[in-house]
């Protein structure tokens, strides 16, 4: 809950560094009057955060079990539970699967090929017990993904499921392939819940667009997608969990559907115009910004400090608060980085103190 | 409305089941078969390709129009008689070598051939060295070169590279596509051509080909 009080520069100190994620390096912890997760409990609860946080502050955490079993995240190659062969690319970072080889040609077949999975004996409460999660944080469950789209291409390769998805006859199945596949992500959630009381945030994915412009129309999002969305963000939302969602490509025009279907922030990509998405929509759904780009070698620190004023200013509006994007990454200088907190730390104890 | 409108209509809305049907009265009525192509099934899928460009319809719409103008091209190709060649030349099209990505380069393909070329889609995860072996047919006019990640634009270069140096060049366009591509860099590494979406690349292989 949000208190005023007063920044001291003490505060710039760093006190350790966070745990690396996905074989990066971690970030500089500061010495902050409340941790990181009440800040960011704050920002999501009741919109008031203490300062504005970077990514590396909402940890995100992975679960080899999920990636074992249901393919994607792992840095390997993988055949998935329901037989799908996932390629590892190295230099991406991801894995896809090698199109010609689709386990579907029409969905009105699924349940011939696909068995949704008893996922009780996949060794969750082992995982558990060996993971320890930093208390001063908050944690996401990252790569929770393969339940909508990316799962209808991942059966069908990626032509044939875009078809089906306005082929009147292919329609009804995909609305019982996703109750399946959305039932299956509830008991994921039920088991992340249970075992991790520290996970605040649960992290999905379904990519719905190319550099350009979505995969599909809204009214094929709201016929196909939204419902199971909904349905999978209530459960989390049941377990007092907040449900954040990762959709590659240029969605801004689906921000709406992202905001029907239950999710609590968005981290777009950076070809989507995120100051209009912020200024529309920053009432009611949260965005992962960015700042302007510079280049932190020859920029100068000056420089660096303006740009860090000028980007808490343009995200801060009174109830529509921000996490800085990973695709900020690269402004993360020290001078970016404690301007950025200072300013926004003395910014918000006006505005909400 | 006419029976090649009837066509270009369905065509549009991608009414596989009715499009060769309408082919079959279009020419049980007379028509010139040659115009029921280009008029009928060509520029309907230049309009769907507009559309995708502006966002007005998006992947399957394209698809669907595309899988429907070819039912149509099934019952009129043994009707063209003396322009039995419907083609206006080959384009071989891929995915840069290390990049397993087939969405755009699956675009790519199909507005290219719907824009009336003949097209051999060499897959994804293709070396330099296919492209080449490919390119070497005289029929060939266009050489489509695609990419979505960073990583794999040496890999895109490695390949304009080889195109480039091929003994046959003077026979063919390159032409470069995919997320991360832009006109500089396909200025830079030698290629005839770079366009953002599908159907700018079929308008642009069409002009290459037909001026």
């Amino acid at each position: 809950m949000f208190r005023k009080i007063p920044f001291v520069k003490a505060e710039l100190d760093v006190i350790g560094m966070t745990q690396g994620y996905a074989r990066r390096p971690g970030s500089p912890i500061k010495n902050t009057p409340v941790t990181p997760r009440e800040n960011m409990i704050s920002l999501f609860y009741d919109k008031k955060p203490f300062w504005l946080p970077t990514f590396g502050e909402l940890m995100m955490t992975g679960s080899e079990v999920y990636t074992n079993h249901l393919g994607r995240g792992r840095a390997e190659d993988i055949t998935d539970v329901f037989g799908i062969e996932w390629e590892f690319v190295e230099s991406a970072g991801g894995s896809i699967v090698r199109p010609g080889k689709p386990l579907l040609d029409d969905v009105n077949n699924w349940k011939e090929f696909v068995r949704i999975p008893d996922i009780s004996g996949w060794g969750w409460e082992e995982e558990a017990k060996e993971t320890v999660l930093d208390p001063r944080f908050s944690h996401e469950m990252s790569l929770i993904n393969g339940f909508w789209f990316e799962r209808l291409i991942s059966f069908m390769d990626f032509m044939e499921a875009a078809v089906a998805l306005i082929d009147e006859e292919q329609q009804d199945a995909i609305k019982e392939l996703f109750a399946a596949t959305t039932d299956l992500a509830c008991k994921v959630v039920d088991k992340l819940c249970e075992l991790y009381p520290l996970m605040d945030f649960i992290n999905i994915h379904d990519d719905w667009g190319s550099q350009a412009a979505p995969f599909f129309s809204q009214d094929v999002a709201y016929e196909l997608f939204v419902p199971y969305m909904k349905q999978l963000t209530d459960h989390i939302h049941s377990w007092g969990r907040k449900a954040t969602l990762h959709s590659c490509g240029h969605n801004e025009d689906r921000v709406q559907c992202f905001i029907d279907g239950g999710f609590d922030q968005w981290a777009p990509q950076t070809m989507n115009n995120i100051k209009e998405l912020y200024d529309k929509y920053g009432d009611r759904i949260i965005f992962s910004a960015w700042p302007e780009q510079f280049d932190p070698e020859t920029c100068p620190e000056e420089e660096q400090r303006r740009i860090a004023r000028k980007f808490v200013d343009d995200f801060s509006a009174p109830g529509k608060p921000v996490i800085l994007s990973q695709y900020g990454r690269f402004a993360l200088t020290p001078a970016f980085s404690d301007e950025m907190y200072e300013y926004s730390r003395k910014k918000y104890a006006e505005i909400y103190g | 409305m006419s029976k090649i409108e009837e066509i270009a209509s369905a065509v549009e809305r991608g009414k596989a089941k009715l499009v060769p049907g309408l082919v079959e009265e279009a020419l049980d009525e007379g028509a010139d078969p040659v115009e029921i192509l280009n008029k009928g099934m060509i520029d309907a899928m230049s309009v769907v390709g507009e559309k995708f460009k502006n966002n007005e319809i998006f992947v399957p719409e394209m698809l669907v129009a595309a899988r429907a103008m070819k039912k149509g091209v099934e019952v009129l190709k043994p009707n063209l008689g003396g322009s039995s060649d419907v083609s206006i030349g080959k384009a071989v099209i891929g995915t840069v070598q290390g990049d397993l990505h087939d969405i755009g380069k699956n675009l790519v393909c199909l507005m290219i051939e719907s824009a009336g070329f003949e097209v051999q889609d060499l897959g994804v995860d293709v070396p330099a060295e296919k492209f080449v072996e490919a390119a070497a047919d005289p029929a060939v006019k266009i050489v489509g070169v695609s990419a979505l990640l960073t990583t794999t634009m040496p890999a895109m270069k490695a390949t304009v590279e080889a195109l480039n140096a091929a003994p046959n060049r003077a026979d063919f366009k390159v032409m470069v596509g995919g997320a991360p591509i832009t006109q500089a860099f396909a200025d830079e590494i030698g290629a005839d051509a770079y366009t953002p979406d599908a159907a700018t690349a079929a308008s642009v292989a069409k002009a290459f080909v037909v001026g």
